[in-house]
Formats: C-alpha cells, sequence, structure tokens
C-alpha cells in the first residue's frame, strides 16, 4: 500500500450520503412544485394581484 | 550488476543533460542509463530542481519536456519530482502531471509557499493550499529542503511525508539533515527518509562508510523499514570518496554488509522501502 492510500486509511473521507438526501430533497420538491404548480400560481395571483379594486395610476 | 536493486529516490540530471539521448547512450554527468543499470539502479527519482535556474518556468517546461520523452525510451522505471513548487502554481492551476509523484514545497531559498533551509519562513496559506492539492492528487510531499520551522509547519499539517535526500542531524549538524523528533514523526507516518551521498551533508572529510553511518542511524532510530536512498548524483560537486558515480552502488552495499546489515535489510534499504511508499509492485 503506498504512503497516499495508507494515510487515506487513516483519514477517512466524510461518505457521500448526506450529499444524496440532499440531492432527494431537491427532487421531490421538484416534482411537488411541477404537480402543484397551478394552484400555487392561483394563489399567487390572488395574493399579489388582489380582487381587482387596485388602481392602476397613469401619469 | 549489483545483486541489490537500487530505488534512487532523488537525481538531478534532468537539469544537466540538453537532451535524452545524452542520458540514454552515455554523457559525462554522474547518472546516465547505461551505468545506472551497471549499479543496479531499477527505479530512479528525476528531480526538477527549476528555482536553483535563471528562469524557473522555462527550466521545468525543458526538464518536463526531456522526461516526457525519456520516459517512451528509457529501460528504467522513472518518476517525476518537483523540486522547488512555484512553477506548479503557475502551469498547473488545475491538474498536475500525472507523472508528478513527489514534490518538495522550496528549494533552498524561500518562495511564496514555504521557506527553504536558507531562510526561517514558516508554511504560507498558498503553501497549504498547494499541499493539500498536491494530496488530493497523490503527490508525496517531500521535506528536504525546508527550513526548521516549514517542516514543523508541515509536520503538524498530517499529510504523508517522506525526506528524499536527507541526513540525520545527530551525525552531521547541518540544516539540511533531519533532528531525530522529525525522523521520528516520517517514520510514524510510514514514511521514509533518504539518506544522500552529498559530503557536507555526511561528514567532514566524507566518504561512502559515512553513507552507511547515516543509514544505520535511522534504522537504530526508527526501524530498516524507513530507510531508504536518495544520492544526490548531479546535484552534488564531487561525491564522497569511495563513491565514483553511479556505478558505486554495490560497493555500498558490500560496506553495509560487512557491518551487519542482512541481505533482506539491504533490500529494504536499496529499494523496497521506497517502492513501498510509491505503491510499486517489486520488478
Amino acid at each position: 500500500m503506498s504512503l497516499i492510500d495508507h494515510w487515506k486509511d487513516r483519514h477517512p473521507q466524510p461518505r457521500g450520503g448526506g450529499r444524496i438526501i440532499v440531492y432527494v430533497i431537491l427532487l421531490v420538491l421538484v416534482v411537488f412544485l411541477m404537480l402543484k404548480a397551478e394552484d400555487i400560481g392561483e394563489t399567487f395571483a390572488v395574493m399579489f394581484s388582489g380582487d381587482g379594486d387596485t388602481t392602476e395610476v397613469v401619469r | 550488476m549489483s545483486r541489490f536493486p537500487v530505488f534512487d529516490s532523488h537525481v538531478d540530471t534532468l537539469l544537466r543533460i540538453s537532451g535524452p539521448p545524452e542520458f540514454l547512450s552515455g554523457s559525462s554527468t554522474q547518472l546516465d542509463e547505461p551505468r545506472a543499470l551497471k549499479g543496479g539502479v531499477e527505479d530512479l527519482v528525476l528531480a526538477v530542481c527549476a528555482e536553483a535556474e535563471r528562469d524557473p518556468t522555462a527550466s521545468w517546461k525543458k526538464a518536463f519536456g526531456i522526461y516526457e520523452e525519456l520516459i517512451e525510451r528509457s529501460s528504467l522505471r522513472l518518476h517525476l519530482m518537483a523540486e522547488g513548487c512555484q512553477p506548479l502554481i503557475e502551469l498547473y492551476p488545475e491538474g498536475f502531471p500525472r507523472d508528478l509523484r513527489v514534490a518538495c514545497l522550496t528549494w533552498n531559498v524561500p518562495n511564496s509557499l514555504a521557506g527553504g533551509v536558507h531562510s526561517d519562513a514558516g508554511l504560507t496559506d498558498e503553501g497549504r493550499a498547494l499541499v493539500r492539492r498536491l494530496r488530493d492528487s497523490g503527490v508525496i510531499i517531500d521535506v528536504s529542503h525546508l527550513c526548521d520551522r516549514s517542516r514543523r509547519d508541515l509536520l503538524r499539517m498530517d499529510v504523508p511525508l517522506v525526506a528524499t535526500h536527507c541526513n540525520c542531524r545527530r551525525l552531521r549538524d547541518v540544516p539540511r539533515n533531519l533532528p531525530d523528533q522529525d525522523i521520528r514523526e516520517i517514520a510514524s507516518m510510514d514514511g521514509v527518509v533518504g539518506v544522500t551521498f552529498v559530503p557536507r551533508f555526511l561528514a567532514e572529510n566524507a566518504t561512502s562508510s559515512h553513507i552507511v553511518d547515516h543509514a544505520s542511524h535511522v534504522a537504530d532510530l526508527v526501524g530498516v523499514d524507513h530507510v531508504g536512498f536518495g544520492s544526490d548524483f548531479d546535484g552534488m560537486g564531487n561525491p564522497p570518496a569511495g563513491v565514483v558515480d553511479c556505478t558505486s552502488w554495490p560497493a555500498i552495499f558490500e560496506e553495509m554488509s560487512q557491518r551487519g546489515w542482512s541481505d533482506g535489510e539491504i533490500t529494504k534499504a536499496s529499494c523496497s522501502n521506497w517502492r513501498r511508499v510509491f505503491g510499486l509492485e517489486e520488478t
């Protein structure tokens, strides 16, 4: 075993499991957003457009 | 032909020749292939001490070009070493050459990475970053030319270290030699100390017998598994008395034998320990 391999044996790198979990969570989030895109869009429209009583000022 | 194969962990021949033919066919240097084969040399670490040259970057490029040609044509197993890493910063910002196996951060003078033996500088942040890059690329770090402060900084970094061409300060008190404590720490990481033939690092009026003295001191201190040789052929002026050039290896082994080293122990020091460090198969 080379000196470098010997050193790596004594200094195990952190496993990649944590990173995989983050990727899975991101994937679930993206799928969720795709499925619920319409509802979310409507909710935003209600929140930010109001119910039509705002007045646009044109100068 | 020597009955003990040789792994020489440090020669400076690359910057002493103008091209591959001198190495392959014979030259006036202290080492070339025909004489190396006669001396039993099988593995050779060719150092590029570019920082000792007027234009380090151009010197590195030239030496690396010769090395690339030699690796195709030589019957020896060749390995590349950077002796002073300043050119690497400029030339290889992404990845190092595949053949680069060992690197010493400095030559004798300080650079932006660390302090050489002619200084008292410590390891810089840039030096630490490069050490991590080298380590992650599988390059072994050599402490040979570092001053005490930089070497201690490196030892505290807990990276795999060797000394490719150093002797023992206990026997010869010069800055280029290693204190016993540092030899112990290198050995504790499974590293090897390559005893060198440079006369002023051996003794006053140095002879081949002093080479065996230093090898024996390392063996007594940390065990025969951590003894190697790094001659520094073509990096020194005149070799010690009893050594002519790279054909002189058998005489050194003969003296080791006379002083009680077994054949197995000599083989470990002559090649096996360095091969273990480099992860190489026995030939």
